[in-house]
């Protein structure tokens, strides 16, 4: 890892995972199985919508996943005893302990860091979204849980980091895990247009 | 302490991270109602003002970490400030007599602004808040803290 990265130690994670746990058990839950045949719905629809077209899905999971975001990190503040990140790297094991439990009930472990920081993965072994999923071979171009990504952005860029994030591997697509690559592209600045 | 005051909540106010003023609620007011532009001006003379605040406190600063406001106080009211990391910002001025509101203020965040705010599927974020049901449970909320008297001061 890193040198940067040992700012976070063992006991820091530890920490966040106890947060997580507890936000989990604050929030109100629903059916997993519910959970996953809407998204699941949600999902067949959108593939019928757009004949097929597994790019435009893709766009379209990404666009719910921001407007879900935005306000999604409002009740994560709210719920969460989560400390503020201070800088981007700091989002890694926030979002991956705290975040994902609380909304998803599992957990994320962040790998893959970039040498100069503003990159990581988060790789998920379990994805409640893909439980009973199949993925028919006419749509291995789609990024099924690509709802996730647009969260993501969403939620970070209320917290001024404007990110990127795709998927790179899909466990629903063959693959041995299920990846988010996670990229800083800026840190935004306030915008004071109407503090004049 | 002022002869005959009492504990006293007077105004509400919570701005966007782009300073544009998303609500405001109003108790107990003794001076004369402004007009709307007046309002416009009072909300963005708010705005401005908590900013350079901010920024003034954050120069000033003892410690490399960020500092944040908590309140202040004139020798007639109180301002108690929160802002989240995701720029909402809300202030709460009082009277002299109540102590810190930094809890009461939490709560209104995530029991009020989250529940009925951000988790209202009409409302579009950083916009004007008209969700009835906010302000009445905001309302109702307010008038039962400790800090809100029932009875208006004499002046």
């Amino acid at each position: 890892q890193p040198e940067f990265f040992s700012v976070r130690t063992m006991a820091q994670t530890k920490t966040l995972i106890r947060q997580g746990d507890r936000a989990f058990e604050k929030v109100d839950k629903i059916n997993a199985e519910l959970f996953t045949m809407s998204y699941g719905a949600l999902v067949t629809q959108l593939l019928k919508d757009s004949n097929g077209d597994c790019d435009a899905v893709n766009q379209q999971l990404d666009s719910i996943g921001y407007k879900i975001g935005v306000r999604l990190i409002d009740e994560f503040i709210a719920k969460s005893s989560a400390p503020a990140c201070r800088n981007f790297t700091d989002t890694a094991e926030v979002i991956a302990k705290v975040g994902f439990r609380m909304f998803l009930g599992v957990t994320a472990t962040v790998q893959g860091w970039q040498e100069d920081g503003r990159q990581y993965s988060l790789i998920l072994d379990e994805n409640p979204l893909n439980q009973f999923v199949e993925l028919p071979e006419k749509y291995k171009g789609l990024w099924y849980s690509n709802v996730l990504v647009g969260v993501v952005k969403g939620a970070l860029e209320q917290v001024m980091f404007k990110v990127d994030c795709k998927f790179e591997r899909d466990a629903l697509r063959g693959d041995d895990s299920t990846e988010l690559k996670v990229t800083l592209q800026e840190v935004l600045r306030e915008n004071m247009e109407n503090f004049d | 302490s002022t002869v005959g005051g009492c504990r006293m909540i007077y105004a509400l106010y919570i701005f966007n991270r782009t300073g544009s003023c998303i609500h405001f609620s109003e108790w107990h007011r003794t001076r004369p109602v402004p007009n709307a532009e007046q309002r416009d001006q009072e909300f963005k003379l708010m705005a401005g003002f908590l900013y350079s605040l901010k920024q003034f406190i954050t120069t000033l600063s003892t410690k490399k970490e960020n500092d944040s406001l908590i309140c202040y106080k004139t020798n007639k009211y109180k301002l108690h400030y929160y802002e989240t990391a995701t720029g909402q910002r809300l202030a709460i001025t009082t009277d002299l007599t109540v102590p810190d509101m930094r809890d009461e203020l939490q709560k209104l965040y995530s029991a009020f602004f989250v529940e009925y705010v951000i988790k209202d599927p009409l409302y579009t974020p950083n916009t004007v808040i008209s969700n009835p049901l906010f302000k009445e449970n905001l309302d109702k909320w307010i008038k039962k803290l400790p800090a809100y008297a029932t009875q208006p001061p004499y002046s």
